[in-house]
């Protein structure tokens, strides 16, 4: 098959080695006649094109079909046309064993979890991503690549594959790699433009709806009705009231129309407050390349630019990238010079950050408020008898012009040197650099009655991580079926990053244009940091097999790293991985099985991530932290838990209340000198096949995954004191699981059709759960529970515990009899569970957890002649989820606030079939899993349809593809569930339905 | 190429690589990094660094928050039936509703448990102390001058911290500086009289090391620590029983203590009753001579990001909303109980006060306010509907309280507004944080007619009620010339009635007593003291069932509330803190 080696070509060889360069080199040697397919390429090879398939495996690549491991190569086809801003969102319901976590912000962060959320809250837990070989240091996404520009991901699940990156391997591997030239002068261009839109179906109350309820509400709960915004004419008979009619705002003009303010300013009003704050919103994502391949020089070169708004108005992520990778082979193939480089430039509003926030308050905002005031010019805003929030849009305009802008250096320079036959010596420096500025100016003055002080803060800071890398590979082969590969290597990796951030007030212009540190008067200040750490590391592997037939892999790496101490710095992780393909024995005589291949790794991964300063006891000035509470708006100047105010050290002891204040030192943390490694074992074994002349392949993973010294913060007993707490290695977690994946492709042949249907479809659906066996006692009490028989212990870390819904009390006597706080008729009645006839602490249980049970995904392609089609589902099964929204769709006890269009069918002796408790403005203690609903779900994450000019059709272009692309269409959930989104529940940016129309072309 | 040339080459090219390897930054010594940005603990214990330990001591005196305010107002106010929690419904801050409903039998083991965190605040001062303690007393005091001086500051500070947790949660462990900081330590391994001896013994040694006045006026001097002393004694005098909280013997020996304590505080000559009572809640007036000892409050103080700096953020969510002129946040808002007791006939407080129902309170609506005799100080305590605020002369609404226009909630929790702890909107004191309203107006913990009222309530408890008598009655000639701000708002036609006079005689203890407890009220009404008055005199559920009777009428949402004695005078101990023990400490009774 011709294409065969296309796909090598493609996947490449970013970190240089002989297989793949030589396959890569014979590629180009014999261009290709035809290039591959979207049908053709991809994860469900067929077992010739597996024979051929080249993965990176930790610095070294090997053939897919012999990697013992339980590595995932994922098939881009499906996913490249997606307008995505980070390539991690691709690998949605695509990996089995793989779950990712992501929203519709623009800003497009995406948490990776392998195998299950191994430690939750206890520890860290994302993955190590590799790009060309250089380690990042992020822990939610790779916003800063071009998905254009990569040419292959690979998820290394198990610790075999991932024990070559050692310490920092415990959560898995993403090894990403770009592209190399291929091709003659090929230069590539596509486009697309994307529309996206989302409804929210919460329906907040309108004005006079929300009157009604509140009056409703206020009569359940023996209240006076009347408050700022609405004068009731009723019998004052709680016992049976009757509403004769309600006055909405008590102040009038002399036109008669009512205001909410007694300046007259803000007109009572009926606004959508989801509807202001969302639009229908473009991403605009186009990438141009250029890729050259000659006998000894490989380049590629890209130009990208992606520009994405929001579903929330105003949000915006745009980015530029400039990308270069070019090698250059000299002295008969001896010496081989390259580099992978990437610049970017990426620019994110303040409104990304604040989008949950806006879209929270969207919902609590009543629709009383008018965006603005009567003059058309100020911001209308809380009055008396709404909450004091800001409203959403003026936290969306106000916060919009504040950007933060990115830039980055990452790549690496490499040379290899190849002496003598088999054997490559590798040296290459790596460099991750950042560089991110913000400037984030709040205006003063007034909305509604809330006042804000005008507030500048800008910042800048640097991150700069330099990986210096050697290897030696030797490859050898004896008596024709023995086959080794050995590597040793070495690796240091340096970090450290500094920033500063300036504040001031009182600028005579809120004009971006003035809005810079010089121009405040008031409240000017300056503060700043850093951060510094090191990891060295030794490695070796050895691959052998013998004949395809036995396979044998063994790894050990030793890492030592400066955020430990000297005593146990250092770090060893072996493992080992065997492999035996049954069906190359003479024996195996199964006709329909072409391939079947049985594995077993075993292999110890470690994790580093923890404060550079957990092993020192230290001391810090903190002349005061802050402000009242981390108010979301600030969050993007806030510096974390430290907000809010009470830790300071500086104090007027001179009584004079204001100017510079004497300040001390605080305790801020107490070290732990003997800290060390969290280290996790993994057994893997698995099983690939393929069957039916391999028109049906695959592969079944089961694992389990230990992972002890887990690196955790403790809760100290107060007495301890300030700073008391310390990282420790405490507990054991347990992640137990298998994956399958299954590939089909078919070709159906129709007398009247002059082409075959080609038909694929793969899927993969995994399944882990978690178990704490153990936990130090001082961190059990950091979990649910009731710290003593009760515990996480024996359970998932992700556990949720509390009081159980159990229906709504029909009757008062009902309530009465009830045992529980706060008990009234038509609420929500809890769960009595140890039957003592009251509510109260023993009556929590664990009724539930997040991680899903289940996570899978399904892709169809199906290729008639030019015209391609793909549809992909993908879901989840199981856990829960907290419906943050719940507390306003559903209740009334937040009295400033609107609330969800469900209060309108609460419980009431004329409805008592709801579930939906009776309105209230004092309901009691109310049960915990009223608020957690299913997170199950499946989605149509993908329908598309594309169609490819043929050929020499248009003088100077190649190919030339069309396509048009549906995402996020249809989400099917249970029965019951309430939250439009269990993906994005609450106020999470919710992610939206999608239309795209692109092309690609090649000239 | 020949094997052994492949071996050579092979070898070679390793031994090259462990060079690079060496000259490179392969030292071990690159490993060793120390943190950025800390200082070490041998940093900060030099001598010329030893200052800054004692003054980080001091700012967690200001490091409050209202989520653990060292002014009370949730635990000493709302608990005692003088104000409502306000803000916005009983899920806003819910912990406090629960506080106000007697609801906290459900101990929970997780943070959201304010108490754990009052707790863990608390004993981080303590820390604060310990470590200052523990690294000054081995230092000579020719190396550190001031050592005697700081230490007796640092007694003082760990003593009020004690005192602190003491009221709150009855039984807490006690550790000093020289108590490991891994020890568990049972919070029953003293009683509670030791414990209160243990707190007692701190303010000796304040005592005895502190100078009579102090360079810095925020630090604590020798007459600080005597009126500290003074007020550990008059609680420890009331023993109670470790089960019931009933109050079983009343300790004469110690009420002679505290008598002698105050009369000696008296005699320095340095402090007294200010003219007129309202320069006790003007930030104009901070450290006058009726201030003992106070938390020194700061704004404008070059803390970052944000002005509000090291203001009172125990009161942020205290400032009326609406259009006040204020943005935030309603809380803290005074009964109708608490405006009522300010009634007065014949010019004394009376029984009876509340009325039947909500026709009979004090206030706008009900249009008493020309004809209803009050006690001045309800007009330096609460601001009402239609009663001009923190003693403002213009006219508007952001001057003269609007009722509900003012109020966050005012269904469930009535426009009230405590004004003790706020300062007009005009003052110079004042700045706005975020959308918080912060101070630089100091929190006295101890005041001179607070300490006069411990000395006369020692006097009648030692049955000497005419030496009581005479206190009170100071206080009460000093409300009654307390008038000169008040009344003065030319927009406000109607003029409030006050009468306020002193009591002729006691005829006996109870009497005398009735009135020294209902002048404690008045006099330091909304200043975080009640709720412990209660409990120390062992009246509190008396006293919060008939509230509740007459307040429930007003507010419904106290429905479900009921005090139960020998369990609510006193916090849950943290479950956290139980668990953390690993059982050594014991749940305070009835939890």
């Amino acid at each position: 098959m011709k294409n065969t080696s296309a796909i090598v070509a493609t996947l490449g060889c970013a970190v240089l080695c002989s297989v793949g360069r030589a396959q890569a080199q014979a590629a180009q040697e014999q261009p290709t006649q035809e290039q591959p397919t979207a049908a053709q390429e991809g994860a469900s090879l067929t077992g010739e094109q597996l024979e051929e398939v080249v993965v990176t495996t930790g610095y070294t690549m090997e053939k897919k079909k012999d990697v013992v491991g339980a590595v995932a190569v994922v098939d881009l086809t499906e996913t490249k046309d997606r307008p995505v801003g980070n390539v991690l969102q691709d690998l949605q319901g695509q990996v089995a064993g793989v779950q990712i976590l992501t929203d519709g912000n623009p800003g497009s962060a995406a948490t990776v979890k392998i195998r299950g959320q191994g430690l939750g809250l206890l520890g860290f837990n994302a993955p190590l991503f590799i790009v060309d070989g250089v380690p990042l240091n992020t822990t939610t996404g790779l916003q800063e690549l071009d998905p254009h520009d990569i040419d292959s991901i690979q998820v290394l699940r198990d610790a075999a594959s991932a024990s070559i990156y050692g310490a920092r391997a415990a959560n898995g591997v993403v090894v990403i790699t770009t592209k190399r030239g291929t091709g003659h002068m090929d230069l590539s261009a596509t486009a697309s433009e994307t529309i996206q839109s989302y409804s929210y179906d919460i329906h907040p109350l309108n004005t006079q709806q929300r009157a009604l309820v509140w009056f409703q509400a206020a009569i359940n709960s023996h209240n006076n009705p009347n408050n700022a915004l609405y004068s009731f004419d009723w019998n004052h008979d709680f016992a049976h009231p009757v509403l004769n009619g309600v006055t909405i705002g008590q102040y009038t003009d002399a036109a008669g129309n009512r205001y909410i303010d007694a300046g007259l300013t803000q007109r009572v009003s009926n606004t959508d407050w989801f509807g202001a704050v969302t639009e229908q919103s473009r991403i605009l994502d186009s990438a141009l390349s250029l890729s050259n391949s000659t006998g000894n020089s490989h380049l590629y070169a890209s130009l990208g630019f992606y520009d994405a708004k929001g579903i929330v108005r105003e949000s915006e992520f745009r980015r530029a990238t400039f990308r270069l990778n070019a090698d250059h082979t000299l002295f008969n193939d001896k010496l081989t010079l390259g580099d992978n480089f990437l610049i970017t430039n990426q620019l994110e509003n303040a409104v990304n950050a604040n989008a949950s926030f806006i879209l929270s308050q969207a919902l609590e905002t009543q629709s009383i408020i008018p965006i603005h005031t009567v003059d058309g010019v100020g911001w209308g805003g809380p009055a008396s008898g709404t909450t004091d929030h800001r409203q959403p849009m003026e936290i969306l305009t106000n916060t919009a012009g504040n950007v933060s802008r990115l830039n980055k250096i990452l790549g690496n320079l490499y040379a290899e040197l190849r002496p003598m036959d088999g054997l490559a010596l590798r040296t290459s420096f790596g460099t991750d650099y950042s560089q991110k500025y913000y400037r984030n100016y709040t205006p003063g003055g007034t909305t509604g009655n809330v006042l804000l002080i005008d507030n500048l803060n800008t910042s800048d800071g640097f991150s700069r991580s330099v990986t210096i890398t050697d290897t030696a590979d030797y490859r050898r082969t004896i008596h024709e079926q023995h086959n080794f590969d050995f590597l040793l290597g070495y690796e240091n990796i340096d970090y450290s990053t500094e920033n500063f951030f300036g504040t001031g007030s009182g600028f005579a212009s809120a004009a971006d244009t003035y809005t810079f540190l010089s121009q405040a008067t008031q409240n000017i200040n300056v503060g700043g940091g850093g951060d510094a750490w090191t990891l060295r590391s030794f490695f070796t592997k050895l691959n052998y097999d013998f004949a395809g037939k036995y396979l044998a892999s063994l790894t050990a790496r030793r890492d030592g790293s400066s955020r430990f101490g000297a005593n146990n710095r250092w770090g060893n992780f072996p493992s080992a991985a065997v492999g035996w393909r049954v069906s190359a024995e003479p024996f195996f005589k199964v006709r329909f099985i072409n391939d079947l291949k049985l594995r077993l790794s075993d292999g110890t991964n470690g994790n580093q991530e923890i404060s550079t300063a957990a092993g020192y006891t230290v001391f810090s000035p903190r002349y005061s932290t802050t402000s009242l509470f981390a108010n979301p708006v600030d969050s993007g100047t806030c510096p974390g838990p430290n907000c809010q105010q009470e830790m300071g050290t500086g104090y007027d002891l001179n009584g004079v209340n204001t100017g510079t204040l004497p300040s001390g030192y605080a305790k801020t943390a107490t070290g732990n000198p003997n800290l060390k490694w969290e280290t996790s074992k993994q057994l893997n074994f698995g099983i690939d096949f393929a069957m039916f002349d391999n028109k049906l392949e695959g592969a079944i993973d089961i694992y389990r995954k230990r992972t002890s010294d887990i690196l955790t913060t403790t809760q100290p007993l107060a007495t301890a004191g300030e700073g008391a707490q310390q990282i420790v290695n405490g507990g054991t977690v347990e992640n137990k699981g298998w994956e399958l994946e299954l590939g089909n492709r078919i070709e159906l042949k129709f007398k009247h059709l002059s082409a075959p249907i080609k038909l694929r479809m793969s899927g993969n659906l995994s399944h882990a759960t978690n178990t704490v066996l153990s936990l130090p006692a001082s961190v059990v009490n950091s979990f649910p529970g009731n710290g003593s028989t009760l515990t996480v212990l024996g359970r998932s870390i992700n556990s949720v515990y509390g009081y159980v819904a159990n229906g709504i009390f029909q009757t008062a006597a009902e309530a009465a009899a009830s045992g529980q706080p706060g008990a009234y008729v038509g609420g929500l009645r809890i769960l009595d569970v140890n039957h003592d006839g009251k509510i109260e602490a023993g009556d929590r249980v664990f009724f539930g957890r997040t991680d899903p049970s289940y996570i899978f995904g399904v892709n169809f392609d199906a290729n008639f002649k030019a015209w391609a089609f793909n549809m992909g589902w993908q879901g989840v099964k199981g856990g829960l989820v907290n419906n943050g929204f719940k507390g306003l769709t559903d209740f009334t006890a937040n009295p400033g606030a609107n609330w969800g269009g469900r209060t309108l069918n609460a419980w009431s002796p004329t409805n008592t079939g709801s579930s939906i408790p009776a309105v209230s403005q004092n309901y009691g203690l109310l049960p915990d899993s009223y608020f957690w609903e299913s997170a199950s779900y499946i989605k149509l994450r993908a329908l598309s349809v594309s169609y490819t000019l043929p050929e020499a059709r248009l003088a100077y272009v190649k190919t030339l593809r069309f396509y048009l692309l549906g995402e996020n269409l249809v989400t099917i959930k249970p029965h019951g569930t309430v939250m439009q989104d269990p993906e994005t529940p609450g106020a999470g940016f919710p992610v939206p339905r999608r239309y795209t129309l692109g092309f690609e072309g090649t000239f | 190429m020949n094997r052994f040339a492949q071996v050579r080459l092979l070898a070679t090219s390793l031994l090259s690589l462990a060079t690079a390897c060496v000259l490179g930054a392969c030292s071990n010594s690159s490993l060793n990094k120390t943190p950025d940005g800390f200082l070490s603990q041998s940093q900060v214990t030099t001598p010329a660094n030893l200052d800054g330990l004692v003054t980080a001591a001091y700012s967690w005196l200001g490091n409050d928050h209202y989520t653990n305010p060292n002014f009370f107002w949730p635990t000493g106010n709302i608990r005692a039936g003088d104000a409502h929690k306000g803000g916005n419904g009983p899920g806003d801050v819910n912990y406090y509703h629960l506080l106000t409903l007697y609801y906290l039998v459900v101990p929970t083991p997780v943070a959201e448990d304010s108490a754990n965190r009052y707790w863990i605040r608390w004993f981080d001062g303590i820390s604060r102390v310990n470590t200052a303690l523990s690294v000054i007393n081995p230092v000579s005091t020719t190396d550190y001058p001031n050592k005697t001086t700081r230490i007796g500051e640092l007694r003082f500070l760990r003593g009020a911290c004690y005192f602190w947790l003491k009221i709150h949660f009855n039984r807490v462990p006690y550790i000093d500086e020289n108590t490991p900081l891994s020890a568990v330590v049972s919070n029953t391994a003293l009683t509670s009289e030791q414990l209160w001896d243990a707190i007692a013994a701190d303010f000796r040694a304040a005592i005895a090391n502190l100078p009579k006045t102090q360079p810095q006026i925020g630090r604590a001097n020798f007459y600080a620590a005597e009126a500290y002393l003074a007020k550990t004694l008059l609680y420890q005098a009331y023993v109670q029983d470790p089960t019931t909280h009933a109050v079983v013997s009343v300790d004469q020996a110690k009420l002679a203590e505290v008598v002698s304590l105050v009369t000696d505080v008296e005699n320095s000559g340095m402090y007294g009753l200010m003219d007129d009572y309202a320069k006790n809640f003007l930030p104009e007036y901070d450290n006058n001579k009726e201030s003992i000892f106070a938390i020194q409050r700061s704004v404008n103080d070059g803390s970052a990001q944000g002005n509000g700096g090291r203001g009172t953020y125990a009161s942020a969510l205290n400032y009326p909303v609406g259009n006040s002129g204020f943005g935030c946040c309603g809380f803290h808002i005074p009964s109708a109980d608490f405006v009522n007791s300010f009634k007065t006939l014949n010019g004394l407080p009376f029984d009876g006060y509340n009325g039947v129902g909500p026709g009979d309170d004090y206030s706008f609506e009900n249009g008493n306010f020309g004809t209803q005799p009050v006690d001045p100080r309800l007009d330096h305590s609460v601001s009402i509907h239609g009663k001009p605020f923190k003693y403002c002369t213009i006219a508007g609404p952001t001057c003269i309280h609007d009722g509900i226009n003012w109020a966050r909630d005012p269904t469930t929790y009535g426009s009230n507004v405590g004004m003790k702890d706020l300062v007009a909107r005009n003052s110079s004191a004042l700045v706005l944080n975020g959308p918080f309203f912060i101070s630089s107006m100091n929190t006295v913990l101890i005041r001179y007619a607070d300490l006069e009222l411990f000395k006369a309530e020692a006097l009648i408890e030692l049955n000497q009620g005419d030496l009581g008598l005479s206190i009170i009655n100071s206080l009460r000639a000093r409300a009654a010339a307390s008038t000169g701000l008040l009344n003065t708002n030319p927009s406000v036609p109607t003029k409030f009635v006050y009468d306020v006079r002193p009591y002729p005689a006691f005829p006996d203890q109870a009497t005398a007593r009735k009135a020294l407890r209902r002048e404690r009220r008045l006099e330091l009404g909304l200043e975080g003291s009640r709720f412990f008055d209660l409990v120390r005199w062992g009246v509190a559920k008396q006293t919060i069932d008939t509230y509740l009777a007459a307040e429930v009428l007003r507010r419904p949402y106290l429905g479900p509330a009921l005090f139960t004695a020998g369990r609510d005078e006193y916090l849950p101990i943290p479950q956290v803190q139980i668990n953390l023990s690993g059982g050594v400490y014991q749940q305070n009774p009835g939890y």
